[in-house]
């Protein structure tokens, strides 16, 4: 599957998160939202964007308006109580831009094909350890999760899972033990692997293959951030 | 003291382009492999627990292969090794998610592909299957393996399709081996647990698969009578983990129905109550900071402490303990759960031939005590020994072997 090249993937992220910071009302930072969706149902990454919203973004926009909204009852700059509607659009403004933001970050990294990785952070400029650290960035999500579902698996092979709702949120206090021992255990066993296979050397080696990237897309994706810059910036001073 | 050691095995390895160790668990085998590896360039050590011997930083098969032999995969030898072993089908996916044989070869794999002089492989080709352990030891064999030879160690040598010359541990050491953490097991202790009562299993038209992949199961029926034991014969990969996951209800299948006792029930709704689940990899099922504790500290748990041999480690923390005995802790774990019908996979994974035998003689108390049995294992060794109904697994159906 061909990906964007990596300068323009990198050009696109940051023209396109200046863009959300200048916004200067919610209808622009709304339409990137949907066009953000979009292109994430596109990609494959509408569960992964929801997994973000629902987790991480609700219960942080829930904070932010119970905040400014009811207890500082106020945007930033006015005096405490005097404009309660303001606190509480003042919130839902950071949260939209949060949202959109964390779509456009999860659409300009998590779409890019593993294979594409390597070439794609060294086309970024990052190298040696900086890469170990980039490339477990995205490795050790997945692994994680792989783990708990096994440590779930087991307790439940061995009839210790429970059923409700009470029963699994204990159950994900008794994941944390051996998802942390096996973690520190793992991390050491593969260190000693690492050093043995001299792998540190061998991740700048992993395969550049630049036919696999489309420059026209690459175009077009930095053109579509430009728009939405533009918009943006209107946004704010029209 | 680390070149004392291991000198007298690169003496022994000399001339040999594959070398077996002979000897029993807890003789010193791993430590011989371990300090022949550490700290010489060109030597790579793997052992049983070969989810390690992974980097941990690849997303895919491909990527795992590719970070090894510092180049592309394509421009790499691994690619003929890949289509032997069976593994060129599964080269975008993550390694993590393979089956345990599967993770074994490209461990081996990936091993190879950094051109070693010598490959130290300790106990991790007993998950494979017999055709892939087959193809394994040829590989090390001929020309395409390491430079300077490979030594290997494993329970089932007497098994193995190619003969390969072999030495015992006695004649190689130079230091005597540290006592045995546990003693061997003592299966007679399991006479004095509580019979049970397992109801028939009946699973019909079973399919059943991983999110959005193809089914692993396919239209699977089978009977399944209490008292008795099964025995699922297959290739790695074929379903015969997936078939335990639907039966102790982890896995809900997308088609199909299961019978309990007659009665028509969903094992998802309540997992691991009917049929209990021993993992093939041991680490995942210990959850407790002691033994003891793992094992439930009621009076269940004390005998099977003398069962498996665990009572000098029952207040250790199981993750400490060496690899065959956690996979004793986490089979005995599972077996303490009491429930009527237990689904090991892979019991004897890093046993030696009395331990196997020992567990064999478990097995046949198990059944007769009422529960229902089903063991997986690639050991000959072990299937012989116990009276089984045998089944075939292939392409997700069971048919009798």
């Amino acid at each position: 599957m061909p990906s964007i090249p990596p300068k323009a993937r990198l050009a696109t992220i940051t023209i396109a998160a200046a863009g959300v910071f200048v916004a200067g009302n919610w209808l622009p930072l709304l339409i990137a939202l949907l066009v953000v969706v979009g292109l994430l149902i596109r990609a494959g990454l509408l569960r992964t964007f929801l997994t973000f919203f629902f987790t991480m973004l609700g219960p942080a926009a829930l904070m932010l308006v119970l905040i400014w909204g009811l207890v500082t009852r106020a945007p930033p700059g006015a005096a405490m109580g005097s404009d309660p509607r303001g606190g509480a659009m003042y919130a839902a403004m950071i949260s939209l831009r949060l949202a959109v933001l964390g779509g456009v970050i999860q659409l300009g990294m998590l779409s890019i094909p593993s294979r594409l990785l390597p070439p794609t952070l060294r086309g970024w400029g990052v190298k040696g350890e900086g890469m170990v650290v980039a490339l477990g960035v995205f490795a050790v999500g997945p692994e994680l999760v792989l783990r708990a579902e096994q440590i779930i698996t087991a307790r439940k092979a061995r009839g210790l899972a429970g059923r409700g709702v009470a029963a699994k949120l204990r159950e994900l206090t008794r994941m944390i033990r051996p998802l942390f021992v096996w973690s520190i255990r793992s991390a050491v066993h593969r260190s000693e692997a690492w050093q043995q296979r001299a792998l540190l050397l061998k991740v700048d080696q992993l395969p550049t293959i630049g036919g696999e990237f489309w420059p026209a897309g690459g175009a077009i994706a930095i053109a579509l951030s430009i728009a939405w810059f533009l918009v943006a910036v209107i946004s704010r001073f029209a | 003291m680390n070149s004392a050691i291991a000198d007298p095995l690169a003496a022994a390895l000399d001339g040999h382009r594959l070398l077996a160790i002979r000897g029993p668990n807890f003789s010193g085998r791993t430590d011989l492999l371990r300090h022949f590896c550490h700290g010489a360039a060109g030597r790579i050590y793997l052992g049983p627990e070969v989810y390690n011997a992974l980097s941990g930083l690849a997303t895919s098969v491909r990527q795992e292969i590719e970070l090894h032999a510092g180049c592309a995969l394509e421009a790499s030898s691994a690619m003929a090794e890949l289509e032997e072993l069976q593994l060129r089908d599964l080269l975008e996916q993550n390694p993590g998610m393979l089956s345990g044989g599967e993770q074994a070869c490209l461990a081996v794999l990936c091993g190879l592909a950094l051109r070693p002089a010598h490959l130290a492989i300790d106990c991790a080709l007993e998950q494979l299957d017999h055709d892939r352990l087959g193809k394994t030891v040829r590989l090390l064999s001929d020309g395409r393996g390491p430079t300077l030879g490979s030594v290997v160690t494993d329970n089932r040598l007497d098994e193995w399709p190619i003969e390969v010359a072999a030495v015992d541990i006695e004649q190689i050491r130079t230091a005597p081996a540290a006592a045995p953490p546990v003693p061997g097991l003592e299966p007679e202790a399991m006479r004095q647990a509580e019979t049970v009562s397992a109801p028939p299993i009946e699973l019909r038209s079973i399919s059943a698969s991983y999110r959005k992949r193809p089914d692993v199961l396919k239209d699977l029926s089978v009977s399944l009578s209490p008292g008795r034991v099964y025995v699922l014969l297959g290739p790695n990969g074929a379903g015969k983990s997936t078939c335990a996951k639907v039966l102790c209800g982890v896995l809900k299948p997308t088609t199909g129905e299961m019978r309990v006792g007659g009665r028509l029930i969903s094992p998802w709704k309540s997992p691991g109550k009917v049929v209990g689940y021993h993992l093939q990899n041991p680490d995942v099922g210990l959850f407790e900071s002691t033994v003891l504790a793992e094992l439930g500290g009621k009076a269940r748990a004390q005998i099977l402490l003398d069962a498996f041999g665990l009572r000098p480690v029952a207040h250790a923390n199981p993750l400490s303990l060496p690899f065959p005995v956690r996979k004793r802790v986490s089979l005995a774990a599972t077996i303490g759960c009491s429930q009527p019908w237990l689904f090991l996979d892979e019991p004897t994974l890093g046993a030696d031939a009395a331990s196997i035998a020992a567990l064999s003689r478990i097995v046949a108390i198990l059944a007769e005590k009422g529960h229902g049995v089903i063991v997986v294992s690639h050991s000959h060794r072990f299937r012989k020994m116990l009276d089984a109904t045998f089944l075939q697994m292939e392409n997700g159906r069971i048919a009798p072997a």
